[in-house]
């Protein structure tokens, strides 16, 4: 029995109190760092307590930073090598799983496990994989004579470098391939056998009936994927902590080494940068996938 | 108890700009009285009965509980639907789908915070009545379409509200069950004494419950009345045509006067009125309009005369006692019920209209009857 | 015919292919971790069998790795928990009451998500510095919260605007206040995507590495992945047999939920992806 204004006020007070304390953490935990991390970039900060302002300086030093440029190679060859071989094996994995087969509950549990193992210990054991005088890799190519001696697989920066994505790759393709799987189920059991009286062939029906009307999960698929490669860091931090000769060095973990160091400052501009790029390929690929129009 | 609505508006925002749900809508419905809203989807049936409920707020107008004041924005009133004490049952019968049949009705009453004996007691009460007393264990994901829908109106009832509202309660039955729960439903109104107000678009439930009914369209009035009065004098084509199955046949034509005789022109024919008193003809715009006859009042001839007048019968459909003929005559299609079963398609019949039974509307976008 | 055949095959293949994929690592760190001889591949070695490197982990203070554990599991079991929670009051005013601007809520908590940790790290290592708070719990699951929350959001938005609205309704007419409406009807309804919701908030937390690298310094507040991490044993050459032995444990559990609800997990991560 409240007058209409007060009434009217009272729900969006309501409303926005329901929602406040979600506001409150994603902008004190989230929002209010990467804004600080904005202003720390504008200062040298070798110590927190003598911070001087020198505005863009940091960036500056960094475009001319060899190495920032290193492992802003680095990261960009990792997304492009990394996602379109998780894509395809997924793709690969989600077709299998989506058959009617014996055990396959079984398989769709085992292809979670990479998922759930963390990051940071899956790279440990990938890391043991790798190792030159007693990891499996080395074990099982020598005893199928593909290689005639142990190969340091870490040593050479090619080699480091595909020993991550195969890491990578086994742990975030079980991802890909349950969201591809769910976009599978989604498409009606008839709309195949359409194609099927329609004497389309095995491959003719997944060019033309199973990849069109998968493409929303796909584009969902490789926006995470994308930003997520984009970030890497756990893997890269345990297996190669960069090297050699920081050839495998990752934007966070450039940024990392720098905050460790002490120079926020600097660590700061870059990952401002990593952070501006990061929201412009999120900002493309949500409207590449239609986000705002689904919400509504 | 009684219920007014008074001038009652209720207009939304949407994409496509303003839209005007319930538009001025004046009603009065009496105490103990089964009132259906009647209308097609999107007449604004459902949030009229919202409004009532309180489940939403209107944009202008009044609402009424007996004497008292329930919602009027002008003097900035509103009661919640906590403090309206009216029971409601959905479509769906919107179960708590993790709480037991017995929590599901005992519900209204623990947020009330009633004591438990009295509880268990109201709960057994109800539970006999609509003889559900051996589901009280069970969740309602194991209930079927009808049982489902007796644990809603239980758990509406269980609490003796003062307004029972029902928002298309039987349309999620099958055909046989929605006929013998209709009649329950009926009983059990009468028994308890509440003042009902039941929406619908079907038209046989609505004639088949209501004690009055008003009809619905574009969030407006058009017409209220008893089963009765709505199939015998339905106020403009809409009603006619919403009301009776099979449903009544429009036919254009016109008719006009000479010295005192009435005659009616359908395409070339002409057929003079055996009596000008027939119909009390209000006014008469234009020479124009169109003639609505149900079925039924549609007599077969053998022989020819001046009153009748020749069709073909396109198709049959025998329904049991009666059959249905679609036959037409010129650009004209008319539907007749006849009890004679003898007639096949191809055969042309002499047909009479009962003109006491003739209902006269005007030829405009309304349709307002004229005699 | 024949195609079937083939069919049969390649999907034959692949099965074999994607388990091996999958299993074989896992299985490899189970084997090492139940060897005497971790290096038992080099040269004209075999696997001797021990339990001594779970003893190890297990019991040798020193190694702090059933601190690491604790650590994990219980700043991942908070942040999950009150996540959801938060997460559910958020998505219940988005679902159900006239929330204006909830699109562009939703839309600004999509693209949070995807913000790099890098980004957030240094400042809310400062921040915690300022506090005195490194190396405590608040300093994890603070920050925890805030970065499993749109997952959580967009979970159960999906989750919630799929439960019919006559339930409120229903609940409302009946008497029922708000938090009432909430707590006796919504959330009792919601318990199976409450719960898929906080086993997925509880999986990330669990798994997280940047923040707890950087805000944690021991084994006070040091969680099992960063702890495995850096695990270097106690005499130069790395034990492998205690590493994976105790990523064995540390993964035991994740793998065990993850069979146990399956279904469930799926479910939640094709809510939070596909439906968003």
């Amino acid at each position: 029995m409240l007058p209409k204004g007060t009434e009217k006020s009272k729900e969006l007070i309501e409303a926005y109190s329901f929602i406040s304390p979600l506001l409150l953490f994603i902008l004190l935990f989230i929002f209010v760092p990467v804004v600080g991390t904005i202003v720390t970039s504008w200062f040298k900060a070798t110590t927190f307590l003598s911070e001087k302002f020198i505005f863009f300086e940091n960036y500056r030093l960094l475009f001319k930073d060899v190495n920032f440029w290193q492992s802003a190679q680095f990261t960009f060859l990792f997304i492009l090598v990394s996602v379109p071989i998780e894509l395809f094996l997924g793709i690969l994995f989600a077709l299998v799983l989506n058959c009617t087969i014996p055990l396959r509950g079984l398989l769709r549990v085992c292809v979670l496990i990479p998922w759930a193992i963390p990051a940071a210990i899956s790279a440990r054991i990938w890391e043991l994989i790798y190792n030159y005088n007693y990891g499996l890799l080395n074990f099982l190519f020598m005893k199928l004579g593909i290689i005639p001696k142990p190969i340091n697989w870490l040593g050479t920066s090619l080699g480091a470098f595909f020993s991550l994505i195969i890491a990578d790759v086994w742990k975030t393709t079980s991802f890909v391939a349950i969201i591809l799987l769910a976009g599978l189920q989604v498409i009606p059991e008839e709309l195949y056998a359409q194609a099927q009286v329609d004497r389309a062939d095995f491959l003719q029906r997944f060019y033309r009936v199973t990849l069109p009307l998968l493409k929303p999960a796909i584009i969902v698929v490789l926006l995470f994927r994308t930003i997520d490669a984009l970030r890497v860091f756990d893997l890269i931090y345990v297996i190669t902590s960069g090297g050699p000769g920081g050839t495998t060095t990752s934007l966070s973990l450039y940024a990392y080494k720098y905050f460790v160091g002490g120079d926020f400052g600097y660590g700061s501009a870059l990952s401002v940068i990593l952070f501006l790029i990061a929201f412009f390929m999120s900002i493309v690929y949500v409207k590449l996938a239609g986000f705002s129009k689904e919400i509504a | 108890m009684k219920l007014k609505l008074g001038n009652l508006t209720k207009k939304f925002l949407s994409i496509r700009g303003e839209v005007v749900a319930v538009n001025n809508i004046n009603l009065e419905i009496e105490d103990k009285e089964f009132f259906v809203l009647l209308g097609p989807s999107g007449c604004g049936k459902s949030t009229l009965l919202n409004l009532i409920a309180g489940l939403e707020k209107p944009t202008s107008g009044e609402i009424w509980f007996a004497e008292k004041l329930i919602v009027s924005m002008e003097k900035k009133i509103f009661f919640t639907p906590k403090e309206r004490n009216v029971a409601m049952v959905f479509q769906s019968y919107a179960l708590y789908p993790h709480l037991s049949v017995f929590e599901n009705i005992a519900f209204p009453l623990r947020i009330m915070k009633t004591k438990e004996n009295m509880v268990k007691e109201a709960v057994k009460k109800v539970t006999s009545t609509l003889e559900i007393f051996d589901l009280l264990s069970v969740k309602p994901a194991e209930l079927s379409g009808g049982e489902k829908q007796r644990v809603a109106i239980a758990r509406a009832i269980v609490r003796q509200p003062e307004i029972f509202l029902l928002d298309e309660p039987l349309s999620n039955l099958d055909a046989q069950l929605r006929l013998s729960t209709r009649a329950e439903l009926k009983n059990l109104q009468r028994h308890l004494g509440v003042t009902t107000v039941y929406v619908t678009h079907d038209q046989v439930e609505a004639m088949a419950l209501g004690d009055r009914i008003a009809v619905l369209k574009d969030g407006k009035v058009v017409q209220v009345g008893t089963p009765a009065e709505l199939y015998e004098r339905p106020a403009n084509t809409f009603v006619a045509a919403f009301i009776g199955s099979p449903p009544m046949n429009f036919i254009e034509g016109s008719l006009f006067e000479e010295k005192g005789i009435f005659y009616i022109i359908i395409d070339n024919l002409r057929i003079k009125m055996p009596d000008s008193k027939v119909w009390n003809l209000k006014r008469l715009k234009s020479k124009s309009c169109i003639f609505g006859i149900h079925p039924e009042d549609i007599y077969i001839r053998r022989e020819k005369t001046v009153q009748n007048f020749k069709t073909r019968i396109i198709s049959v459909e025998p329904l049991g006692r009666d059959m249905i003929l679609h036959t037409s005559f010129g650009e004209h299609k008319i539907l007749i019920l006849t009890k004679e079963t003898e007639f096949k398609e191809g055969d042309t019949v002499n047909i009479e209209f009962n003109w006491q039974k003739t209902h006269i509307f005007e030829k405009s976008e309304n349709g307002e009857r004229i005699n | 015919m024949k195609e079937e055949r083939k069919k049969i095959i390649l999907i034959l293949l692949i099965s074999i292919f994607m388990l091996s994929f999958c299993l074989l690592p896992v299985i490899y760190m189970v084997i090492i971790s139940l060897s005497k001889n971790p290096d038992f591949l080099s040269a004209e070695k075999t696997l001797r069998f021990t339990l001594k490197n779970y003893f190890d982990v297990l019991s040798v203070r020193s190694l702090h790795f059933t601190d690491y554990l604790k650590n994990s599991i219980a700043v991942s079991t908070i942040s999950a928990a009150l996540s959801v929670f938060i997460a559910a009051l958020a998505a219940y005013s988005i679902t159900r009451l006239n929330l204006p601007g909830k699109v562009i809520l939703l839309f600004f908590v999509l693209v949070v998500s995807m913000f790099p940790q890098i980004s957030l790290v240094g400042w809310l290592f400062k921040l915690m510095a300022e506090l005195g708070w490194i190396n405590t719990y608040p300093a994890l699951i603070l920050p925890y919260i805030g970065w499993i929350l749109p997952l959580s959001l967009w979970i159960l938005v999906s989750y919630f605007s799929q439960l019919p609205k006559e339930l409120d309704k229903q609940a409302l007419i009946d008497g029922c206040s708000r938090w009432q409406i909430l707590f006796k009807v919504l959330f009792p309804v919601a318990l199976p995507g409450l719960f898929s919701t906080f086993l997925l908030a509880f999986i990330f937390a669990f798994n997280e590495f940047m923040f707890a690298l950087m805000l944690t310094a021991d084994h006070k507040a040091r969680t099992i992945p960063v702890g495995i991490a850096l695990f270097q044993g106690l005499h130069g050459e790395i034990p492998w047999g205690n590493i994976m032995s105790a990523a064995t444990i540390a993964t035991l559990p994740v793998i065990i939920l993850t069979i146990v609800f399956q279904k469930r997990i799926v479910q939640g991560l094709t809510r939070g992806a596909v439906k968003g």
